[in-house]
C-alpha cells in the first residue's frame, strides 16, 4: 500500500509484547499541522556576529531616529555559529560586522524635487508618478494668490504625435483630476501608437491650468498588425494566420506565458488595476515564460496545487536501532547493516500492512560470538488486502 | 531538408548570495537549478556529443547566473546541498526497501544526485566551464542577457540602458571567452530604439514575442518564420506560437501529462518531522527537498506512485509528437516561402528538470530523433541562420514582452509600480556621479563602482515580478529597498566628501557582483 492517501478504516485494539499495533482512523478536527504544506519561512535570521559600532548616518537618515547598535553578546554569537555546522561562511576580509541596515527606516520615500515621469504600460494605458516639493507649492501659491486654494491638482495628458510640443500645440489633451495625497496614477490614453506627454499642475475654476512640471515623452505600443505593407516583402494571408492565429490576437499577446485563466480583462480606472485588453474569452492558462519558474520555485502554497478542504494522511515507519561492539558486523534479515564508528546502528523502514519478522544478528570481529534478536511486527489497518 | 528549428533556453536566476548568513533559503534556487536543470541538460549535451549526434541549441546564460555559477562560496554551498540530498536519498532507499512502488524512484534519485555531484566536481564545481566546452564544440550558442535582467522598456534613462548591455557583454566575455552575438532581452521586453544600443555593443540579434514581429512596420513578409532587421540592422527573431503552446500550455502542454512527476508532493512536506528535519530549512520550516514520489495522476488529491520508466517512455512519445508537428509545420511553410523557414522555440531553461522533471529527457529524445529519424527539419542557431541568409526584410518590431498580455503590465501594476520612482532616480544620480567624478581618489572610485553595483542589482526585473506574483514578496521588497538605500548612502557620502570605509567594505562584501565594473559606464 502507499504510504499515504488512504484513510485507515479500522483500528485493532491492544498491544502485546513484540507486536506493534496501530491505532488509527480517529477523527481529527484540524489537519495535522506537520503534514501541511506551510507557507514559507520568514526570510532570514539576522545573525549578527560581533558587537558593532553604529552605522554612520548619512544626511538622509538624519531625520530617522538613530538606531541603537545591535550589539549581540558573545555567547549568543557562539551559539549562532554552533548550530550551523553544515553551511559555509565566507571569510570576511575584515573583522567588524555591521548589522543589516534597517532598510525600511532608511528608504527614501521622496527626493524633495518637482518632477513628473510618464511610462507606457500597454497600447492603451499610461502610468505616471510625480513629486511636487514644498518650494514649488509655495511658489505656485504666491503666483496664484487667492485662487490657489480653489484650484485642484490635475494631470493633463497631451497627445503630441508628430509635433514638437511647446505646451500649446498638442493634437488633443484631456485632464485627470487627482485625489489629494496621490503621487502616481494610471491613465487611460486609449490610443496605441501615439506619443504622449503629461503635466502635473493646478486647474483653476476659470479654466486656466498652471503646471508644476512636464514629463518625458513616451509612445504607446501598437496593438495590431501594421497597415503598412512593403511591396517587395508582402506577407500572404495564409502565412499571417499560421504565424499568428486569430485566437492569439490581443489576448494572445497576453495569454502567452505566465497567463492565468480568468484573470484577464479586468477593468478599472483608479490606480492599481486597469485593463482594456479584453480577452476573447476562454483564455488559456499557459505557465512558464516570463520568470514562470520564480513563482513555482519557491512556493509551497502558491495555489497551483488544488488544496482540498480537508484530508488526512497517515504514514507508519519502523525504526530499529541498537549497539554492539564497534568492530562487530550486524545483519538485518541477512542484509548487512552499517555501523557508526561507536558500534551503534539504526535503520528505518516504511512499515507495510501485514506481519513482519525482523531478525537482527551481530557477529564479533573474530567470529566467535554471535547474538540474535527477533522482532515480530504487525501492522493492521484493514487495507492493502 | 526543408527548414530549421532553433530551441532557445533562457537560463536565469536573480543574484542571490548572502555570505552574511550561513543558510539562506533563496540561495536554494541556484542549487536546485544546478542539480535539477543545468547538470541534467549538460549531461544530455555531453552524451549527444559522445554519441555523434549533431544538434544545436541556444542558451542565454544571464550575467547574474554566470556570476553565481563562478562564485566559490556558492559553489561550496552547492556541493553541500547535493551531498545532503545524496545522504537523504541513501536513507530513502533503505526506508522504502519493502515498498517496490517507491523503491525504484528512491534509487533513481540517489543515483542521479551522485551522478550530478560527480559531474559538478569533474568541472571543479564551476559549470561555466562545462557550458563553455559545449559552446566550443560548436553545438551550443551562448547568448547574453541584460546585466541584471533589467526591464529595459521601463528604464527610461538611456545611459542606464546602455550600462545594462555593456556590463552584460563584458561579463559574458570574461566568463565565456568571447563576445556574445545575441541577447535575450530580459522578459523578451523590447522597445524601438534599444536595438541601436545593442548594435553599439556588437550584438547582432535578439528575440521578441510573436506579436513583436507580427505588429512590426511594415508587415513582415515571412511572419515569425524568418528574422527581420530593425532599422539599426540588428536582427529580431520572433517566438513561434505553435511550438510554444505544445510545451507551455497548461491544458495541452506535455508537462501536464498524468504520468509525469508531480512537483508539489515532496518528502519535505510528507515525511515524519524528525526524520526529514536535517534536509529542510534550517529554521525547521518544511520545504521542498526535490525528492518526490508521485505522478501528476490527474486533478485529484489522491496521487499514484511515480514510475520513472513509464515517464521516460512518455517523454520519448512527446518528443516524437513534437517533431512530427514541427515537420508538418515546416513542410507547409516551405511550400509558400522562398527561403527555408525557421521555427523559434524559446523556453525558460528552468522549466526543464526543475518544473518538468522529464524535460531534459524530452530534449534528449527530440535531438536524437531529429538527427536519426527524419530529414525535413534541422536544428540551427540564430547566428548560423543569419550566416545563411544575410539579407532580410527591414521591419521595426513592436514594443512588447512575453509577459501576461504581451506588454509591460506584469512589471508595472499596483503591487510593484512604486519601485520605478526609485530606480529612475538612482539611475539619474548614478549618471550625475559619473559625470562629476572625473578623477576620483581610490576610496571614491570604490564607492562609485559599488554604487553602480547597487543600482544594477536594484534593477533586476525579478523583484517586480515577485511582487506581482505574490510569493516571496518580502524578499523582493527587501532587496529593492536595500539596494536603493545602499546606493543612496553612497551617493550622499560621495557628494558629502566623507566615505565610511567600513560601511563600504561591508556592502562590497555583501553585493559583490561584477568585480571589474567601472562606474564610467554611466557616462
Amino acid at each position: 500500500m502507499g504510504l499515504i492517501d488512504k484513510n485507515p478504516k479500522k483500528a485493532p485494539a491492544g498491544a502485546e509484547s513484540g507486536t506493534i499495533k496501530l491505532s488509527s482512523g480517529k477523527k481529527v478536527k484540524k489537519p495535522a499541522a506537520g503534514l501541511l504544506a506551510k507557507a514559507r519561512a520568514k526570510l532570514s535570521k539576522k545573525r549578527v556576529l560581533a558587537p558593532v559600532k553604529p552605522v554612520k548616518k548619512n544626511t538622509r537618515a538624519e531625520s530617522v531616529p538613530a538606531q541603537p547598535p545591535k550589539a549581540v553578546e558573545p555567547k549568543q554569537t557562539q551559539e549562532a555559529r554552533q548550530d550551523l555546522p553544515s553551511k559555509i561562511f565566507s571569510e570576511k576580509p575584515f573583522s567588524v560586522f555591521i548589522p543589516d541596515e534597517d532598510y525600511n527606516a532608511l528608504f527614501p520615500s521622496f527626493y524633495n524635487e518637482t518632477r513628473i515621469v510618464l511610462m507606457a504600460r500597454d497600447p492603451h494605458w499610461l502610468f505616471t508618478y510625480w513629486e511636487v516639493n514644498q518650494d514649488s507649492v509655495a511658489r505656485m501659491r504666491q503666483n496664484l494668490g487667492g485662487s490657489f486654494d480653489s484650484g485642484v491638482t490635475t494631470v493633463r495628458v497631451y497627445d503630441v504625435t508628430n509635433v514638437i510640443f511647446d505646451g500649446g500645440n498638442s493634437n488633443r489633451s484631456f485632464d485627470v483630476r487627482i485625489s489629494e495625497g496621490s503621487s502616481s496614477w494610471y491613465l487611460h490614453a486609449g490610443d496605441p501608437n501615439r506619443r504622449w506627454v503629461v503635466e502635473i499642475g493646478v486647474l483653476l475654476p476659470d479654466g486656466r491650468f498652471v503646471p508644476y512640471a512636464r514629463s518625458n515623452t513616451i509612445k504607446t505600443p501598437a496593438d495590431c498588425v501594421a497597415s503598412v505593407m512593403d511591396g517587395e516583402w508582402a506577407i500572404s494571408e495564409e502565412l499571417m494566420k499560421r504565424a499568428y492565429p486569430k485566437e492569439w490576437h490581443l489576448q494572445g499577446a497576453g495569454q502567452g506565458p505566465g497567463a492565468q485563466a480568468g484573470t484577464a480583462g479586468e477593468a478599472g480606472v483608479s490606480k492599481g488595476s486597469a485593463g482594456t485588453l479584453k480577452t476573447l474569452g476562454g483564455s488559456e492558462s499557459v505557465h512558464g515564460g516570463s520568470s514562470g519558474w520564480l513563482s513555482s520555485w519557491s512556493s509551497p502554497g502558491s495555489g497551483k496545487e488544488k488544496t482540498p478542504l480537508f484530508w488526512l494522511r497517515v504514514g507508519t515507519e519502523l525504526i530499529i536501532y541498537g549497539a554492539t561492539g564497534a568492530d562487530a558486523s550486524v545483519t538485518m534479515n541477512g542484509k548487512p547493516v552499517k555501523l557508526a564508528g561507536d558500534g551503534t546502528f539504526g535503520t528505518r523502514f516504511n512499515l507495510n500492512e501485514g506481519e513482519h519478522t525482523v531478525t537482527i544478528e551481530a557477529r564479533s570481529a573474530d567470529g566467535i560470538f554471535t547474538r540474535a534478536y527477533t522482532i515480530d511486527v504487525t501492522k493492521y489497518t484493514g487495507e492493502g488486502k | 531538408m526543408k527548414g530549421y528549428l532553433a530551441v532557445v533556453l533562457h537560463a536565469h536566476l536573480p543574484y542571490v548570495r548572502h555570505p552574511e548568513h550561513a543558510d539562506f533559503l533563496e540561495e536554494d534556487w541556484l542549487y536546485e537549478a544546478i542539480f535539477e536543470t543545468y547538470i541534467p541538460l549538460l549531461l544530455v549535451y555531453e552524451r549527444l556529443i559522445r554519441d555523434g549526434v549533431d544538434f544545436r541549441v541556444t542558451m542565454s546564460l544571464t550575467p547574474p547566473l554566470l556570476s553565481m555559477l563562478a562564485d566559490p562560496l556558492l559553489q561550496d554551498r552547492a556541493l553541500l546541498y547535493v551531498e545532503k540530498l545524496i545522504d537523504l536519498t541513501a536513507k530513502e532507499k533503505r526506508r522504502t526497501e519493502y515498498q517496490p512502488e517507491f523503491r525504484k524512484t528512491a534509487e533513481m534519485y540517489n543515483w542521479k544526485f551522485v551522478e550530478a555531484r560527480d559531474y559538478f566536481l569533474s568541472y571543479g564545481k564551476n559549470l561555466v566551464n562545462a557550458f563553455r566546452k559545449i559552446q566550443d564544440a560548436g553545438k551550443l550558442e551562448i547568448i547574453t542577457c541584460c546585466a541584471t535582467h533589467g526591464y529595459l522598456p521601463l528604464m527610461i534613462n538611456q545611459k542606464a540602458i546602455n550600462a545594462q548591455i555593456k556590463v552584460a557583454v563584458d561579463t559574458h566575455e570574461k566568463h565565456l571567452g568571447r563576445k556574445p552575438n545575441g541577447i535575450w532581452l530580459a522578459e523578451c521586453a523590447y522597445f524601438p530604439g534599444v536595438d541601436y544600443t545593442l548594435k553599439d555593443h556588437g550584438i547582432k540579434f535578439f528575440f521578441v514575442d510573436t506579436h513583436g514581429v507580427m505588429y512590426g512596420v511594415p508587415r513582415p513578409k515571412y511572419g515569425i518564420f524568418a528574422p527581420v532587421f530593425c532599422p539599426s540592422g540588428v536582427a529580431a527573431f520572433g517566438r513561434d506560437v505553435e511550438s510554444s503552446k505544445q510545451v507551455w500550455s497548461a491544458k495541452e502542454g506535455y508537462p501536464g501529462d498524468t504520468n509525469y512527476r508531480d512537483f508539489y508532493r515532496d518528502v519535505g512536506f510528507d515525511l515524519e518531522y524528525e526524520y526529514i528535519k536535517p534536509y529542510i530549512n534550517s529554521n525547521g520550516t518544511r520545504t521542498f527537498t526535490g525528492v518526490k514520489y508521485y505522478k501528476i495522476t490527474g486533478e485529484t488529491v489522491h496521487k499514484e506512485p511515480y514510475d520513472p520508466q513509464v515517464a521516460l517512455d512518455r517523454s520519448a512519445e512527446h518528443a516524437g509528437n513534437f517533431l512530427f508537428n514541427r515537420g508538418k509545420q515546416i513542410e507547409w511553410l516551405a511550400s509558400g516561402m522562398d527561403r527555408k523557414p525557421l521555427i523559434i522555440s524559446p523556453y525558460d531553461a528552468e522549466l526543464y528538470g526543475h518544473w518538468w522533471y522529464e524535460g531534459p529527457d524530452f530534449l534528449n529524445f527530440l535531438f536524437r530523433k531529429m538527427h536519426y529519424d527524419q530529414d525535413v527539419i534541422k536544428m540551427i542557431t540564430p547566428s548560423e541562420y543569419l550566416a545563411e541568409y544575410p539579407v532580410n526584410q527591414v521591419s521595426a518590431p513592436c514594443e512588447s514582452s512575453w509577459g501576461y498580455k504581451g506588454y509591460h503590465e506584469v512589471w508595472l501594476e499596483g503591487g510593484n509600480d512604486w519601485v520605478y520612482r526609485h530606480l529612475h532616480k538612482a539611475a539619474d544620480r548614478m549618471c550625475e556621479l559619473a559625470e562629476k567624478f572625473t578623477s576620483p581618489a581610490d576610496i571614491e572610485k570604490r564607492a562609485l563602482n559599488q554604487a553602480a553595483r547597487e543600482l544594477l542589482l536594484a534593477q533586476s526585473s525579478d523583484w517586480a515580478f515577485i511582487m506581482k506574483t505574490g510569493t516571496n514578496v518580502n524578499y523582493a521588497v527587501r532587496r529593492t529597498k536595500e539596494h536603493i538605500v545602499r546606493f543612496t548612502r553612497l551617493y550622499d557620502s560621495l557628494n558629502g566628501g566623507k566615505i565610511d570605509q567600513t560601511y563600504l567594505s561591508e556592502i562590497e562584501y555583501k553585493d559583490n557582483i561584477f568585480p571589474d565594473i567601472d562606474y564610467k559606464v554611466y557616462r
